[in-house]
């Protein structure tokens, strides 16, 4: 199921909230039954787009659970040997099971090519959300053998942590450590429910209003092919493109960490105005957040971090974000994508960090912009030829100006403005003119408000006029 | 500084601290009291999803509406009942229509002027989005024309292909929406079929007096005054003596909101729809032939209490349809043709003892054998610039 769905948000989330609130909290005051109830939700929620992974799921809890059992059994034994090689096995099952859903027709594909094998593909749908929990749950395994945290004894309040529908299919990817108390005790509030609920009514539009109407203007321009894209079109499409992924993923992680609120969770940020940083470093540390601190804490760090020399420092960099590039999907432009910010990084680090340094904020800002929309053109291109062309569109080389780009810029810039306001802090300057008394009451309006704008934006995607028969 | 008289031992840090406090105390309030109106919202879609009556037709969507999904073990199993229940609650969600008005408005709003691949022009007027020369899809169609000419050489064939509106009303469009080059791309269609007469219809169109009445504005046709002027040409190529004939039009409804309407989800104009009454002495039937059926008239005025008025002429698309007159005439006429023909038709009729109009789309018969049975003299291909562009179903049928 998606946030942006009619039957997400007037069939499942009244149902879910009118269960967990009336049973849940006034009938049994019991911790259990909420859980039950929000574990019972979540399975129905991630059943609903994909039935069968259900059972992929369910394996990976019960593997996981009992083997951090074993874990925890063998360390009170005494017997590190037997925990090792838990954890060993741990790691190398849930990578394993990553790996072949994720990875394994991309490999097949390309050693088939390289060396003219035959091996067989399996052609199958990539399980939602797997790159999520599968991170998720290593971060229990992983803390569970560095002894960080306590077992979880209890299988529903594990089930639970590994399927909470909020951050289950778009993150962000919740540490155990991080919610293992909550899963016992949460203090749920009528303020809390509220925050939760207008930051969700936030992330919708964020979503609905902003990144699906962005989009449709970079995929018009796709869709004409870079060859035929001159330099305002391959721009006015870049722009488009850098505005709607924030929105589109900050967009869910407002979702969810608003929802979490709604039951009483409290989950990290996951992003920070990543379009206001100053250099390529700070935007790292402001997007994705989960994602980038998982893989600082469980590989970076563990492979030496900086605390050994700058050729193996540079090694490790090398390999977090060839892994963040290749975790972001099985396919060359990704990988090339991670590499991309390997280089940037190292570079800022060892290099150019001083020059950096020394730039004018808005000349270091601009900057670090730019290198973010080379980095969208490899992310989002289909293929790495079409990245190159597209990249060549941006410095004029297919023209000035295409037979849509006029029309595409002027009719969107509109919406642009409002992407780079809602984007960065600035949308705040003018708020910071009112009295803090009026915005509070505004609050009333315009949040509802947004929430119809969004049903309006949600309702008339669907709208399919069928204009070819017998007109 | 304005001191605060209530509280003389209070500093202005604790002044501040207490203002902080306050304001924060109003902004939960004003926040759960949104959270309120949210929820309220979220309840009002539930309960009306759940207990509305459902609507079975979209007429502006001109689509069957989804019906409540049937939950059966393998429908669950393989995930069609929650895609089908997606498309039932979207479907069938309370103010549908009102909802979709409200989004082209926003659209507009905020600058946009296209929904639906409908550009929204000036004076209310909605163009269909020009479509581009494909040269795979085009050397198919022409190829095919082109041999029906070079099988039936004895038959005199003409064709003409009308201009859309975006080509003849540029001045209408939004400011800067991307357009092609029509009258180019009707040129390069017309060199292509050198064994055919073709009827140059861009330059009479582009030189017409109130070239704003030659379409109408929520639908994608020629009104009846574009297709007259049409004919005019059509006829002057042709060789038939319009000398004497006239050409009276009736208006027959006022209050026509067309396809393009529809797609983009503007009502903010309605146009007239004119019908021209073929020679007043002149008798014919019209038969249906797949349906079986025989009419007295070319026109069906049922069709005007309906969403989709422009089907008065003929009652719609048809896969092939025999008029027989009593005209003082030996030519028989056939016409390959799209929607634009069904207007034009009725004008042509005085001339012909027997007209008949086959249109690809639907036509599953075999075309060599209707002409072996007919006697056919002179053909005609009919056809608006955006569907010839994007037919293919002449190359699969002829």
């Amino acid at each position: 199921m998606v946030f942006s769905s009619t039957v997400f948000l007037f069939i499942f989330l009244p149902a879910v909230t009118a269960a967990y609130y009336v049973i849940g909290h006034a009938l049994t005051r019991r911790m259990t039954v909420k859980n039950g109830i929000l574990l019972a939700a979540s399975l129905v929620f991630y059943a609903w787009g994909e039935p069968v992974y259900i059972v992929l799921m369910a394996i990976s809890i019960l593997f996981n659970y009992f083997i951090g059992r074993d874990i925890d059994l063998a360390r009170q034994e005494g017997n590190a040997r037997r925990a090792k090689t838990a954890f060993i096995f741990a790691i190398v099952f849930n990578l394993a099971l990553l790996g072949f859903f994720k990875y394994f027709g991309f490999l097949t594909e390309n050693l088939n090519a390289w060396f003219h094998l035959n091996l067989r593909r399996f052609p199958l749908p990539l399980p939602i959300g797997i790159s999520f929990y599968t991170f998720q749950i290593l971060s229990y395994v992983i803390d569970l053998y560095h002894d960080r945290i306590r077992v979880q004894k209890d299988l529903l309040s594990f089930a639970l942590y590994v399927t909470l529908f909020p951050q289950l299919i778009a993150g962000p990817i919740v540490k155990y450590r991080d919610v293992a108390e909550q899963l016992a005790h949460r203090k749920e509030s009528l303020y809390r429910y509220s925050r939760g609920l207008t930051r969700f009514t936030v992330g919708l539009a964020k979503k609905l209003l902003l990144a699906n109407t962005l989009g449709a203007v970079y995929s018009t321009v796709q869709a004409q092919g870079a060859a035929a894209t001159g330099l305002l079109g391959a721009w006015t499409g870049i722009v488009c493109y850098t505005l709607q992924i924030y929105f589109d993923f900050s967009g869910y992680s407002d979702m969810a960490i608003g929802l979490g609120g709604m039951f009483g969770f409290r989950f990290n940020e996951n992003f920070n105005y990543p379009y206001m940083a100053q250099n390529v470093t700070d935007f790292w540390r402001r997007w994705h957040i989960s994602l980038s601190t998982w893989f600082k804490e469980y590989v970076y760090i563990p492979l030496g971090g900086n605390r050994c020399s700058k050729l193996m420092n540079v090694r490790n960099l090398m390999v977090v974000w060839l892994l963040t590039g290749l975790w972001h999907g099985a396919a060359w432009n990704f990988i090339l994508w991670g590499v991309y910010y390997g280089v940037l990084l190292t570079a800022e680090k060892y290099l150019l960090g001083n020059a950096l340094k020394k730039l004018p904020r808005p000349a270091a800002h601009a900057l670090t912009l730019l290198a973010v929309a080379v980095g969208w053109v490899l992310f989002s291109a289909p293929t790495l030829t079409e990245a190159v062309s597209y990249l060549g569109s941006m410095c004029g080389f297919h023209g000035l100006l295409d037979a849509s780009a006029r029309y595409l810029f002027t009719t969107n810039l509109p919406v642009m403005l409002c992407g780079a306001l809602a984007a960065t802090t600035l949308w705040k300057k003018p708020l910071s003119r009112l009295s803090p008394r009026v915005v509070s009451r505004a609050k009333i309006v315009a949040l509802p408000l947004l929430l119809i704008l969004c049903v309006i934006f949600m309702i008339s995607e669907t709208y399919n006029p069928f204009l070819y028969f017998r007109f | 500084m304005n001191e605060d008289k209530r509280q003389p031992n209070e500093t202005a840090s604790d002044r501040a601290a207490r203002r902080r406090r306050q304001q924060k105390a109003t902004d939960r309030v004003c926040v759960t009291a949104a959270a309120l109106v949210i929820t309220l919202v979220l309840l009002l879609g539930c309960v009306f999803s759940l207990t509305g009556q459902d609507k079975a037709y979209s007429e502006n969507e001109n689509r069957w509406l989804a019906g409540k999904p049937r939950l059966t073990f393998s429908s669950l199993a393989d995930g069609k009942f929650m895609k089908d229940a997606e498309t039932y609650f979207s479907d069938q969600f309370p103010l549908r229509d009102r909802l979709v008005r409200a989004r082209t408005y926003i659209a507009i709003f905020c600058g946009q002027s296209e929904r639906n691949d409908v550009y929204i022009g000036k004076k209310h007027f909605l163009f269909e989005k020009p479509a581009a020369y494909e040269e795979e899809r085009m050397n198919a169609t022409l190829g095919a024309i082109d041999g029906v000419s070079r099988r039936y050489p004895d038959v005199r064939s003409f064709i003409a292909v009308a201009p859309n509106a975006s080509e003849i009303l540029p001045e209408l469009l939004p400011h800067n929406a991307p357009r092609q080059d029509q009258t180019a791309q009707i040129q390069k269609i017309y060199e292509s079929l050198p064994e055919i007469t073709s009827v140059d219809l861009c330059a009479a169109f582009k030189d017409a007096g109130h070239r704003d009445r030659l379409y109408y504005r929520t639908d994608h046709h020629w009104t009846t005054a574009g297709a007259e002027l049409a004919f005019r040409k059509i006829a002057e190529i042709m060789g038939l003596d319009t000398r004497g004939s006239s050409y009276i039009s009736y208006p027959v409804c006022s209050d026509f909101q067309g396809t393009l309407a529809s797609s983009a989800g503007f009502f903010r104009a309605q146009d007239t729809i004119s019908v021209i009454v073929p020679g007043a002495e002149l008798k014919y039937t019209v038969n249906y032939t797949d349906e079986k059926i025989t009419r007295p008239s070319v026109f069906d005025l049922s069709k005007l209490s309906q969403k989709n008025r422009y089907e008065v002429f003929f009652g719609g698309n048809f896969a092939q349809v025999r008029i027989e007159t009593d005209a003082d005439s030996e030519r028989e006429l056939l016409i390959v043709k799209d929607s634009y023909a069904n207007c034009l038709v009725p004008m042509l009729l005085p001339y012909f003892k027997t007209v008949i109009m086959v249109d690809p789309r639907y036509y599953r018969g075999n075309f060599d054998q209707l002409m072996e049975r007919e006697t056919v003299t002179d053909m005609l291909w009919l056809y608006n610039a955006n569907t010839l562009l994007t037919d293919t179903s002449i190359a699969a049928r002829m």
